[in-house]
């Protein structure tokens, strides 16, 4: 058996150990490769930038614990940002793990950052999205929201809430998602288009191919793709997150199976050579 | 819970999981996967009954007295008759009304994302990327004639490069899929190397 064939019939296992080790090496250790900044996450950036103090926005939480690395670094900055100028925030958990997932990340930041509970920022809890519960939102918000936040409490109760009678009052929705159908293009089908209420949006890498068609149409205003695209954003607001001290990993991952990716060709190649010859 | 025993559980079940990986298939990865799916079926069940159904039944019914409101609960109730042979029927009431209101939203609002669509590719072919982008379009709907024989002439021709622009979109999805799992990996040996043995931190 040649090496290549060799190599065509290695146990698995092992591009698992060997990719192990060369994300573990810059985690340990960084290297502080450069991150070049992308049109999508500048003007992402800048939607959130032209926002005023006490302006609202509208965050749905539209992904699940199976892309918190991806999707936790877009929240965490984007709320941080957000508390920063002064602009308030309500969260949707769009999909039954969001308001939760989303909660774990926004909590200890509004706390570090004294921002109250109702006043600066309230998290609705999960409702399922739906196109009649979107249709809902335009109509009677409140009564979409099932009248209460995530802890139970109604909605009148809070001063954030307590004057939102449709969604279209939002000053800007993010929707951080990962799920399909995507939650953002039932948000654009039913609220962005016809109410012309704007609409950025954060996904995963995987995401991202399904969701940059509507960013190059012009109907996103802003559009963070994964990991890389939270890396970007942390260094455009200068707020140090975990995205940026991954980004070392990621790069070092993906030259990985690239290398993989042309010995796997090159061994193919030669192996259907050294049959033909034989 | 405790934060250092949540950690620990943390660490517990992710090594549970790639377990699968890393060895073999096996009882401890078995445990984590159905623990897994019984946590996420328990906690959507919870979360909708308690963030959305509750509420809404008592603001709307209880305080409000919107009495009707308990005329889409049946209806709703009704897609469980599928679980009892005779009446089984009964579930195709709600799944009529799902469809036919599904299908009005869709009438009433796809078209415009859909033309709106095909207004942003009208572009000018002043730059490399527009042009590249017209032809894509162009070839990639020419691949798809299906009343027409695109295997011959110069539709052929036409159709090959929709193919090829067809298989670099299936690669770049493809390799966006990757750094999506790297991603995830990535974030497992964080939180092992980092945040539970404290290195490079």
């Amino acid at each position: 058996m040649s090496v290549w064939e060799k190599l065509q019939n290695l146990d698995p296992r092992w591009f698992y150990y060997i990719l192990l080790i060369v994300i573990s090496i810059p985690i340990v250790k960084p290297w502080g490769l450069p991150i070049k900044i992308g049109s999508q996450s500048e003007a992402f950036h800048e939607a959130i930038e032209a926002l005023n103090p006490n302006d609202v926005i509208f965050v749905v939480a539209g992904y699940r614990t199976d892309s918190i690395v991806e999707m936790d670094p877009q929240l965490a900055v984007l709320f941080r940002r957000a508390l920063e100028k002064d602009v308030k925030v309500v969260v949707w958990g769009a999909v039954d793990e969001g308001a939760m997932v989303a909660q774990r990340v926004i909590e200890p930041i509004a706390e570090e950052m004294g921002a109250v509970y109702g006043v600066h920022w309230i998290n609705l809890g999960y409702k399922p999205i739906s196109d009649a519960l979107l249709q809902k939102m335009i109509d009677d918000f409140p009564q979409a929201m099932a009248y209460t936040e995530m802890g139970g409490g109604r909605l009148d109760s809070y001063e954030i809430t307590r004057d939102i009678r449709t969604v279209t009052q939002f000053d800007l929705i993010v929707c951080l998602t990962n799920v399909t159908p995507s939650p953002a293009q039932s948000i654009l089908k039913m609220i962005t288009i016809p109410k012309s209420v704007p609409l950025a949006v954060g996904t995963t890498a995987m995401c991202l191919p399904e969701e940059m068609p509507y960013y190059s149409s012009g109907h996103y205003i802003g559009l963070l793709g994964g990991l890389r695209g939270a890396a970007e954003y942390e260094l455009l607001t200068g707020i140090a997150g975990s995205a940026i001290a991954a980004m070392d990993a990621q790069s070092a991952a993906h030259f990985l199976v690239i290398i993989l990716i042309i010995l796997g060709n090159l061994g193919y190649f030669f192996s259907k050579k050294e049959a033909k010859s034989r | 819970m405790n934060a250092t025993v949540s950690m620990w559980l943390e660490l517990f079940f992710t090594i549970c999981i790639f377990s699968l990986l890393l060895y073999k298939d096996n009882k401890l990865f078995r445990f984590a996967e159905i623990v897994l799916v019984g946590i996420t079926a328990a906690n959507g069940i919870v979360m909708t009954f308690d963030n959305y159904i509750k509420p809404t039944i008592v603001t709307d019914i209880g305080v409000d007295h919107k009495f009707w409101y308990i005329i889409p609960i049946i209806m709703g109730l009704f897609m469980y008759t599928r679980f009892f042979g005779q009446i089984g029927w009964l579930s195709r009431i709600p799944m009529g009304l799902w469809l036919g209101v599904g299908a009005g939203y869709i009438l009433a609002r796809q078209p415009a994302v859909f033309f709106s669509q095909i207004r942003a590719s009208f572009l000018s072919l002043n730059t490399v990327n527009n042009v590249i982008f017209v032809v894509g379009i162009l070839s990639v709907i020419v691949y798809f004639f299906f009343t027409v024989d695109t295997g011959k002439g110069p539709l052929k021709v036409v159709s090959e490069v929709g193919k090829v622009f067809l298989l670099v979109t299936f690669g770049a999805a493809f390799a966006n899929t990757v750094a999506s799992r790297v991603s995830v990996l990535l974030g497992r040996m964080q939180f092992i190397l980092q945040d539970v043995f404290k290195l490079g931190v």
